[in-house]
């Protein structure tokens, strides 16, 4: 029998049971040879490799050996985490699944506060292992959870509402029946700190929202042990036409796997997953998810980005804030819709944000949006913040610091300096921003530390970032000096990016401290001539 | 004039304003010992080209009363960047260029976070005197390394993390101190990143088998540069070999319970930085690992051959399958087991990780 020619390229076939899934073809030490999304197909020659299957934080490999046939291999659907107890799903027990079913199926016992829409809010807690911290599971798996109106009012307390299983797979779970629109679920925690979202409800759609518990370990060195609470960052939304819930939704399935990708912004949008977007999909939430995660590709694929947000407006109308906010990535005027109330996703935030930068009009001051735009937390995918009469509450200046009496204004000024510094251009080196913080801020004031998150010690910073980056210098001249600080919409388009604040809230905190900036500048300037004056008369005096 | 290579190494265990860790600074001393061992990064220890910055050697050394108190801060980390500054500047004025040395290793550990500015792949340290209403005393490690880099005071520069990344909204990275960077510098220049975790996640400690706390991170990265990452037929452990390696082999330095939780991210972050392969040492003896192999009963008694790598690299051993174990001694790869003259294959891998690779897990 001949030898086969080992260096003959082969075909090798590896198809992913899920469209979501992503597929690595690595070589003998594990080097990347390729990656693909659903389907992967090569030619390599004959060999030994490895497959890798990724879905969520779920992965399998596999070694082969490709020898002088083709190869196909096929692999089921991954067991992924996801907070829905959907089939297949690694955090899936039966009594969640039969609890989600009853409580949305015919005849379910409703919370009834208006018509038109529905909301059920399914908190679950099961033993995931934690042997090391020994941390109790919840009784009650809604505790402190509630669902708001816009302005605050308690609408439904979930922790009292909901029917509650205390067994050893806890659950609580309530249904709702609302009228269309947007809702503000709130957690407060067992320190009292509270943290809210947006769920917006669509019309004649029901809306599902499931939550596990996390493991909050208390900062400092005191007694408090760890202890588990609802995961509103790490919650899991489904948008359905169907009211009772399903557990064997493959759809479902691929809308947690969009969600898990865009909180950790990992790019897997392609072949068959690509395609369903590009047709018509039934799932409002992989559309919205879909459309984010196109936007993270380096070349946007404009024409199926359109299709997604068109498909979308037929489902859901031409009010979802996410979807509306999405339709201004593309074009600042892709959207009327003005943003009283956020977007439930932070990407979502972000677009809108931005395009303030052009369109102001788009967050107004002092409309909720404008108003929360300072407590926004940090994680993905929803925008969660925490409210604003909490976050005024909690100000940083807070008491105790070295036993001192801070002066606020004259803290304020040495800000205002530091902010000053960088809108000098960069031939003035009477002062810098580091040797501010260094020297001056730091010395004097021990008690800057705790400003540091300050906003306008950020604008200083991002103002710095703006020169180091892009090597431009902000425009000073005799005329921007009246009433406020001008800036080119570059770098206003800059400062509401980074800021993560709507230009009115970006150009509120500028101009507040204006008089005060323009006041010194001039004293500066004067200055500065000065000494170039006199620098240059004791030149002239050496040279004669 | 030839160029030295430098390292900053950076463990913060005690933070008084925010959740104590265990790892870091026993994983900035094992990094240290690596960097200035012969074998290793071969920075001579006396030279004072590698700067270690740790709790422990803070004075006053903790405990502090509050976090205000608490070292090392920002300044003791920044002063040593500046050195470099300096130094970079003085050889510019002896006449050979504005750079600072061949190589430059920045270790990181400690708590950390990714600022909200500048946008992209940025990772913080937070200092020992930060709390949670604090995050502006930190140190923007990616922001130094890329400010280093785009100066050319390096050719190489080699920086690692093992900090969690939560996302910190409104909280711009600080500045750093000298301004924009400079053109100019060294004419190659090429850079190595990794970290712990992807954007917006946390990086682990654990307990390890030699009975201490250790980062997954550091502790997977250390086995690399101590030789497991190596190619196996070259020897050399290049930014390619040891990118791959981590990306495999970090998942199996969680605990057995971790490892199999889906929520969890095992692997690393090592962002594609366009720079290519270098290499960043090399080990004389290429490592290897003793494996016991369970014999499926088709396998057992008949001929093998033992398959590695592909193409004109295809390597085909005959072995003798008596009984129901073999052991085989190999360097770590993907490797097959194919009863000859039969269709029957069991993949298996040498990981690295020799608790790991007493048994290996077998495909078919």
């Amino acid at each position: 029998m001949p030898l086969p020619n080992w260096t003959t390229e082969v075909k090798l076939t590896v198809q992913a049971e899920e469209p979501g899934t992503e597929i690595f073809l690595l070589d003998d030490q594990s080097r990347v040879l390729k990656r693909e999304v659903g389907r992967l197909e090569t030619s390599q020659a004959p060999g030994v490799y490895k497959i890798k299957l990724r879905a969520g934080y779920a992965d399998r490999e596999e070694i082969i050996f490709l020898e002088a046939a083709a190869l196909t291999k096929s692999y089921p659907a991954l067991p992924f985490y996801s907070p829905i107890p959907l089939d297949g799903t690694a955090a899936r027990t039966e009594s969640h699944v039969q609890a989600a079913q009853r409580l949305t199926g015919a005849g379910a016992t409703k919370v009834v506060i208006g018509e038109g829409s529905s909301l059920f809010v399914f908190a679950r807690d099961f033993p995931c292992g934690d042997d090391e911290n020994q941390i109790p599971l919840v009784e009650n798996p809604a505790q402190g959870l509630s669902i708001a109106s816009l302005t605050g009012e308690t609408l439904v307390d979930l922790q009292e509402k909901s029917e509650v299983n205390r067994g050893p797979e806890p659950w609580a779970g309530c249904l709702i029946q609302v009228d269309p629109g947007s809702y503000v679920l709130r957690h407060k925690a067992p320190d009292g700190r509270i943290t809210e979202q947006l769920i917006y409800a669509p019309g004649d759609w029901h809306t599902r929202v499931f939550l596990t518990q996390r493991v909050v370990v208390p900062s400092g060195a005191g007694d408090e042990k760890p202890s588990r609470v609802p995961d509103v960052q790490g919650a899991a939304m489904l948008v359905t036409r169907d009211q009772e819930f399903r557990a064997d939704d493959p759809t479902a399935r691929l809308v947690e796997l969009a969600r898990l990708n865009l909180s950790s912004r990992r790019q897997v949008l392609a072949g068959s997953l690509r395609e369903m977007l590009n047709h018509k999909f039934e799932q409002p939430m992989l559309g919205i998810y879909g459309a984010h995660l196109l936007l993270l590709e380096k070349e946007l694929d404009v024409a199926l980005f359109e299709v997604v947000i068109k498909n979308l407006r037929n489902l859901l109308g031409n009010s979802h804030p996410d979807v509306e906010a999405l339709a201004l990535a593309t074009s600042e005027d892709g959207s009327s819709h003005v943003f009283n109330t956020p977007p439930m996703l932070r990407a979502s935030w972000s677009l809108v944000v931005r395009a303030t930068a052009k369109r102001p009009n788009l967050v107004p001051l002092g409309s909720m949006s404008g108003q929360l735009a300072d407590c926004v937390l940090g994680n993905e995918p929803w925008l969660t913040w925490m409210p604003p009469r909490q976050v005024k509450q909690s100000s940083p200046i807070a008491e105790g610091v070295a036993g001192s009496q801070l002066d606020q204004d004259a803290l304020t000024s040495d800000l205002v300096a530091a902010l000053e510094a960088f809108v000098i251009p960069y031939k003035s080196t009477l002062i810098t921003l580091p040797a501010l913080i260094g020297d001056v801020l730091t010395e004097q004031y021990p008690i800057y530390a705790k400003l540091v998150g300050s906003a306008q010690e950020v604008i200083a910073k991002v103002i710095y970032w703006i020169n180091a980056e892009y090597g431009i210098s902000l425009e000073h001249s005799a005329q921007t000096r009246s009433s406020s600080l001008k800036f080119t919409d570059r770098q206003i388009e800059t400062l509401v990016d980074s800021l993560g604040l709507p230009r009115y809230n970006v150009e509120q905190l500028l101009n507040k401290n204006a008089p005060s900036i323009h006041a010194k500048l001039e004293r500066l300037e004067k200055e500065t001539t000065i000494a170039e004056a006199e620098k240059a008369k004791e030149s002239a005096n050496a040279a004669s | 004039m030839a160029m030295e290579d430098w390292a900053i190494v950076v463990g913060i265990t005690k933070y008084p304003g925010l959740t104590e860790l265990n790892g870091p600074e026993r994983d900035a001393l094992d990094f240290f010992s690596w960097v200035t061992s012969a074998d290793g990064g071969g920075i001579d220890p006396a030279s004072g080209r590698a700067k270690l910055i740790i709790s422990s050697k803070c004075i006053p050394p903790p405990p502090y009363s509050d976090y205000i108190k608490a070292q090392p801060r920002m300044d003791d980390i920044i002063e040593t960047l500046l050195e470099l500054h300096s130094l970079a500047l003085q050889n510019l004025k002896n006449g050979d260029g504005r750079q600072a040395g061949r190589r430059l290793y920045l270790y990181f550990a400690g708590h950390g976070f990714t600022p909200s500015f500048p946008l992209g792949e940025q990772v913080a340290l937070l200092t020992a005197n930060s709390s949670e209403d604090v995050y502006g005393n930190h140190i923007p490690g990616t922001s130094w390394a890329d400010w280093l880099w785009t100066s050319g005071y390096f050719e190489e520069i080699l920086l690692f993390m093992d900090c969690c990344r939560d996302y910190k909204s409104g909280m711009a990275a600080n500045p750093i101190v000298l301004g924009p960077p400079k053109l100019g510098g060294a004419a190659v220049k090429k850079r190595f990143y990794c970290f712990a975790a992807e954007w917006g996640k946390e990086s682990w400690e654990r307990k390890m088998p030699d009975g201490k706390i250790h980062g997954v991170f550091t502790t997977t990265l250390m086995t690399g540069l101590r030789g497991a990452a190596c190619d196996k037929s070259t020897g050399e452990i290049t930014t390619v070999s040891l990118r791959s390696y981590l990306k495999q082999a970090m998942p199996f330095f969680f605990s057995e319970k971790d490892r199999n939780d889906p929520r969890i991210q095992k692997d690393p972050i090592v962002p594609d930085k366009g720079d290519g392969d270098f290499k960043i040492t090399e080990v004389k003896d290429i490592p290897t690992y003793q494996i016991t192999i369970n014999l499926p009963a088709e396998y057992q008694n008949k001929p093998l051959q033992l398959i590695s790598g592909s193409g004109a690299q295809m390597k085909i051993t005959d072995l003798n399958g008596a009984g129901s174990k073999l052991t085989l001694t190999l360097p770590r790869a993907s490797y097959t087991l194919k009863v000859k003259d039969e269709a029957l294959v069991l993949g298996f891998e040498v990981k690295g990780i020799e608790t790991q690779d007493a048994t290996p897990k077998l495909d078919n």
